[in-house]
């Protein structure tokens, strides 16, 4: 076995291509060292949760992934191209690259339409009338049509993270990242966020979820990552990752939250 | 055991009925417990505001009404309003203002939509009051009567001497009936000389306050007669004998004059009245001897124009006649350079005499007579004496004061309303859109064309000739685009602004006109190949495989770049001569350093915003950068032009500009002080819009990135937005304080409103009418401000997508 393979045990389940793929990638908040060592790779219509205890570093990984963050050393490899300083490169990776945070940060200023057609015709050059037909029909699928019109502030906190969602997809994606999308909404809201998620997966979308809702990792994920400052502690498929954890870490981890 | 018997829960199924509040908890009485008498501090503070109110009211509304000369105003109108603007382009001004305001009420209608009904009501209100009360005050009130004096010989009264001027002038309207009769009551006795109230010339004046003086002697003669008295009869002495003696000498050196009614025989002699035209030189009507008190002249005048008011006293007759007159009141004479008379050797002064109590103008000269123009009846020789009642005051200086304002005031309003129908009729006829759109283009174009109006077009300037011939092209383009008329409309606008920048910066810089003569090198080298090379790239591009919407883009490019061209290539090469007169193919230039009153106020507000914003906005960009040059060459602006006070930055402008080069003595200074107010209001705009731009959450930014929008792309259409919006109330204060302190150009010398009040009180007849000057600003700037202020409050609350809006 080699160094490499020590620190990450084998991947399983890796379905097709790789989508994304980080290696040794490493990350400082000034003199924090916010991911370690970071190697991971994602398949091809992979559902990839990533978990771990505040702090851990999840957010700041998927961050990097569509360049919000910088990191300082270590490839990281989405869809074929890498991310280095080349704005060209990051605006290539950010179109293919579909983000939900968790606060929304849907523009207030703009209705619903206006939010879901604006990157549609800036960024990807569509005729108006065409990217309101392709917002309509994404409204329809995260099940808020009759909102269009509406403005952000109007809408409850589960409807604006759809509203986020498909303010996402509107962009044809072919990797969505959601960074704790459930995290700031009521409970009752947390069941329609989610049910767009679990449609979404099983629509084939490479997904990498950060959460902590565990039933939603064990029902669709592939494969579930564990972290912990800064490192990827555990990764398994959810079947044997909630079932059979191997690091103490992890078992004292799930014994917390489950 | 009492936990068995308790029952788990308890469920209420009475039905209780909503029931009235009980009746001190509702209406006015609720509201003035609850917010004027809640506590005792509440009282105390409410008793205390109210009567400092009342108080303050009482007296400001006594001097408004009782003591303010307001005839300063309504004669010094024009120049409150306008300046020295040329009289005969003044017709310009007056259709701007009227289209500002028409715009006005478009955007209320467009963007607000919902007036409160007490903002319309208050305008209602005071616009009826305007135009009611002047008309009714000149119906009911009688005019205060004039009094004149005739005597063969002079009035001497201690050292003063007059002489009562026999021809009197004075201008009247046909159909008018002047009357003269002998004064009665005033020739009982002095006191009722002393009392007489009215418009008096000189002589007369000083026999009413000769007699008004020897009242006062009389009474002091007998307070002193009484106070001796006393004391001689007191048992114990009352003054120390310094004192009786001192009293004793003041009474010894009185000496009491005789009545001046019989000093001067007043009424005694009969007097001759005759009224004769002044340009024909006969009498109008016959001559009447007035001879008793009983006896009244009318004259009927024939037509508008100066009268000769003769009073005649046959030589041998001793005394003084008195005489009231109906009919006859102080006038004014405005004098003016015709703007085409100026600089010309023979260029005469034109004079207009205004009579102040109706502002009835006659545009003639005074008449002469014997070759010296007569004496005539103007306020600074005649003025109102004794004691003036509120109805008098309200008829001789509120009324036709109100009366100057009412019509322009009344226009203003009607072409707001009608703004206001017009986008209500609209959006009802067409459609929301149609009527949004139309209000913004109308905005956009509004300060092109006040600036186009006010200073109108030369050459030199031939960005202001391209700006309307490109307009003209857009106008036809425009007709011929059908339905994409919304986005190339805004393209075009995109481009008008581009170019006029880039065409028009570095003229203002180098411009012949102001000795420069790197005019026609800048064209030859820089603009015409800039604007061939952008010309011919749009076209090239535009033929290829391209999208409607850019094709648009492109076509409207080219077409506004060609009409920039011709004129430039005509021009620089000589074609059509580049130093001839063209003001009479369009609108002939006026003289910037004549601007003055409102319109420079105005004008420098609002180019100074339209200016400094964009330039605010991009140094708040800019200090926000992460290149250090930009970012600290901003924030070095800023802090230098924040940390030095506007009226440095304004004598910089006026006094150290021509040190660098002496050619920017040639700018006027209107010009060079608009350049001040936007230096200076840029840099606190830029902080203003910065705290905004620092307001917004980072995730706005983020959620932008993610999507893969632009950096410039997310600033125009996330942040900026945002970020104006959240600083919507900051940036109406920095307008408004912006618009106020244009007042201080006063200092540099410039007549805006507040430099205006300076030469009014200057003038002869006026002098010492300096606060009724700033009352009349205070009023004019407080109704601009809070107009500012309302639509912000407004815009704050209706606006699209606004933080605020969440239900």
């Amino acid at each position: 076995m080699s160094q490499e393979d020590v620190k990450n045990p084998p991947v399983p389940h890796v379905i097709g291509k790789p989508m994304i793929t980080c290696r040794q990638v490493n990350k400082w908040f000034g003199e924090f060292h916010a991911l370690k060592d970071i190697n991971m790779e994602v398949g091809e219509r992979e559902v990839v949760v990533v978990i771990g205890p505040s702090g851990s570093g999840k957010s700041t990984l998927i961050r990097c992934i569509n360049r919000l963050e910088e990191h300082q050393e270590g490839q990281i490899i989405v869809d074929g191209i890498e991310l280095t300083n080349d704005i060209a490169k990051i605006g290539a990776i950010r179109k293919e690259t579909g983000m939900v945070f968790q606060s929304f940060n849907l523009f207030p200023h703009l209705t619903v339409m206006e939010n879901i057609t604006l990157a549609q015709r800036y960024v990807r050059r569509r005729p108006r009338h065409e990217a309101e037909k392709i917002a309509l029909q994404l409204l329809s699928r995260v099940g808020i049509p009759e909102q269009a019109n509406k403005y952000p502030g109007q809408l409850s906190g589960g409807q604006q993270q759809r509203v986020a969602i498909a303010r996402a997809l509107a962009m044809n994606p072919k990797i969505m990242l959601f960074d704790e999308p459930t995290s700031a909404l009521d409970p009752e809201m947390v069941k329609e966020v989610l049910d767009v998620m679990k449609e979404l997966a099983r629509g084939g979308m490479t997904m990498i979820v950060v959460t902590h809702e565990m039933g939603f990792a064990r029902e669709v994920a592939d494969r579930v990552i564990f972290m912990d400052s800064g490192r990827i502690v555990e990764v398994g498929t959810p079947e044997h990752f909630f079932v059979d954890p191997q690091h103490d870490r992890t078992k004292l981890f799930l014994s917390q939250i489950l | 055991m009492s936990d068995t018997q308790r029952p788990k829960t308890i469920v209420y199924n009475d039905d209780i009925k909503p029931r009235p509040a009980p009746r001190h908890q509702v209406g006015a009485v609720a509201w003035l417990r609850a917010n004027l008498f809640r506590t005792w501090l509440d009282i105390f503070l409410t008793v205390t505001g109210i009567s400092l109110v009342v108080l303050v009211t009482i007296s400001f509304v006594t001097w408004a009404v009782s003591s303010a000369n307001w005839w300063a105003i309504s004669f010094n109108f024009r120049q409150f309003m306008l300046g020295r603007y040329e009289a005969d382009y003044e017709w310009r001004i007056v259709i701007v203002a009227i289209v500002t305001v028409f715009c006005c009420g478009m955007v209320v209608a467009t963007w607000i939509r919902k007036i409160s009904r007490l903002a319309f009501f208050t305008v209602i209100i005071s616009l009826v009051l305007l135009f009611i009360v002047p008309s009714l005050a000149i119906a009911v009130i009688p005019m205060p009567q004039t009094y004149v004096s005739a005597s063969a010989n002079p009035i001497i009264i201690g050292t003063a001497v007059e002489l009562p001027p026999s021809d009197i002038g004075f201008i009247g309207k046909g159909g008018e009936e002047i009357t003269a009769q002998k004064v009665s009551d005033a020739l009982k006795d002095d006191k009722a000389l002393s009392e007489l109230a009215g418009f008096m010339r000189s002589p007369t004046n000083l026999m009413r306050t000769a007699a008004a003086n020897r009242l006062t002697v009389i009474a002091r003669e007998a307070e002193l007669r009484d106070q001796l008295t006393r004391d001689a009869e007191s048992n114990i002495p009352i003054f120390t004998d310094n004192q009786r003696a001192q009293r004793q000498s003041e009474l010894d050196k009185i000496i009491l004059e005789p009545p001046i009614i019989e000093t001067f025989g007043l009424g005694q002699v009969p007097v001759t009245i005759e009224i004769i035209h002044s340009e024909t030189m006969e009498n109008v009507g016959e001559a009447v001897v007035l001879a008793s008190v009983e006896d009244i002249a009318r004259f009927t005048l024939p037509a508008d124009g100066w009268y000769i008011l003769r009073l005649t006293v046959a030589n041998e007759d001793v005394g003084v006649a008195m005489v009231s007159l109906g009919g006859i009141y102080p006038i004014i004479r405005s004098t003016s350079l015709a703007s085409s008379e100026e600089g010309t050797a023979t260029s005469g002064f034109a004079s207009t005499y205004i009579r102040m109590t109706d502002n009835f103008q006659v545009d003639a000269t005074a008449p002469l007579v014997n070759g010296t123009e007569i004496p005539f009846y103007n306020i600074g020789v005649n003025q109102y004496r004794g004691n003036r009642g509120f109805d008098t005051y309200l008829r001789l200086y509120l009324a036709p004061f109100l009366q100057k304002i009412s019509i322009g005031a009344g226009v203003l309003l009607l072409a707001g309303v009608a703004g206001y129908w017009f986008i209500g009729f609209l959006r009802q006829a067409a459609s929301k859109k149609t009527a949004n759109r139309l209000t913004m283009y109308a905005m956009i174009h509004l300060p092109l064309f006040i600036w186009v109006m006010a200073a109108g077009l030369t050459i030199p300037e031939i960005f202001n000739l391209t700006g309307v011939l490109s307009a003209v092209a857009f106008i036809i383009f425009m007709y011929y685009l059908g339905n994409h008329l919304g986005r190339s409309l805004l393209t075009m606008e995109v481009l008008l602004i581009v170019t006029i920048g880039i065409v028009f910066l570095p003229q203002a810089i180098f411009i012949k006109s102001y000795g420069f003569g790197l005019l026609p090198l800048l064209n030859l080298f820089i603009i015409i190949p800039a604007t061939i090379a952008l010309f011919a790239g749009s076209v090239t591009y535009g033929v290829g495989d391209v999208s409607s919407t850019r094709r648009n883009f492109i076509i409207s490019g080219a077409v506004l770049m060609f009409f920039i061209i011709v004129p430039k290539v005509l021009l620089v090469t000589q074609i059509l001569p580049l130093d001839a007169d063209y003001s009479a193919w369009f609108l002939a230039a006026s003289d910037q350093r004549r601007w003055g009153g409102l319109l420079l106020t105005m004008i420098l507000t609002i180019f100074g915003i339209i200016v400094a914003f964009p330039i605010g906005v991009g140094l708040a960009i800019g200090r926000r950068s992460k290149l250090p040059l930009i970012k600290y060459g901003c924030t070095l602006y800023i802090e230098l032009v924040r940390g030095s006070p506007f009226v440095t930055v304004l004598f910089m402008m006026q006094l150290m500009i021509p040190l660098i080069n002496p050619d920017f003595t040639q700018i006027p200074g209107t010009i060079r002080a608009l350049i001040a107010v936007i230096i200076f209001s840029a840099a606190y705009l830029a902080e203003n819009v910065r705290g905004g731009l620092q307001s917004l959450p980072p995730g706005q930014t983020e959620a932008a990135n993610a999507l893969g929008l632009a950096p410039w792309q997310t600033t125009l259409l996330i942040t900026l937005p945002q970020a104006l919006r959240a600083v919507i109330p900051a940036l109406v204060g920095q307008f408004i304080a912006l618009f106020k302190d244009t007042s201080l150009v006063a200092i540099v010398g410039l007549t805006d409103l507040t430099g205006f009040v300076n030469i009014m009180t200057v003038q002869a007849e006026f002098i010492g009418t300096r606060a009724e000057g700033l009352m009349f600003i205070t009023l004019i700037y407080f109704v601009f401000s809070y107009v500012m202020a309302y639509i912000s409050r407004l815009l704050e609350a209706s606006g699209s997508g606004s933080t605020r809006r969440v239900k």
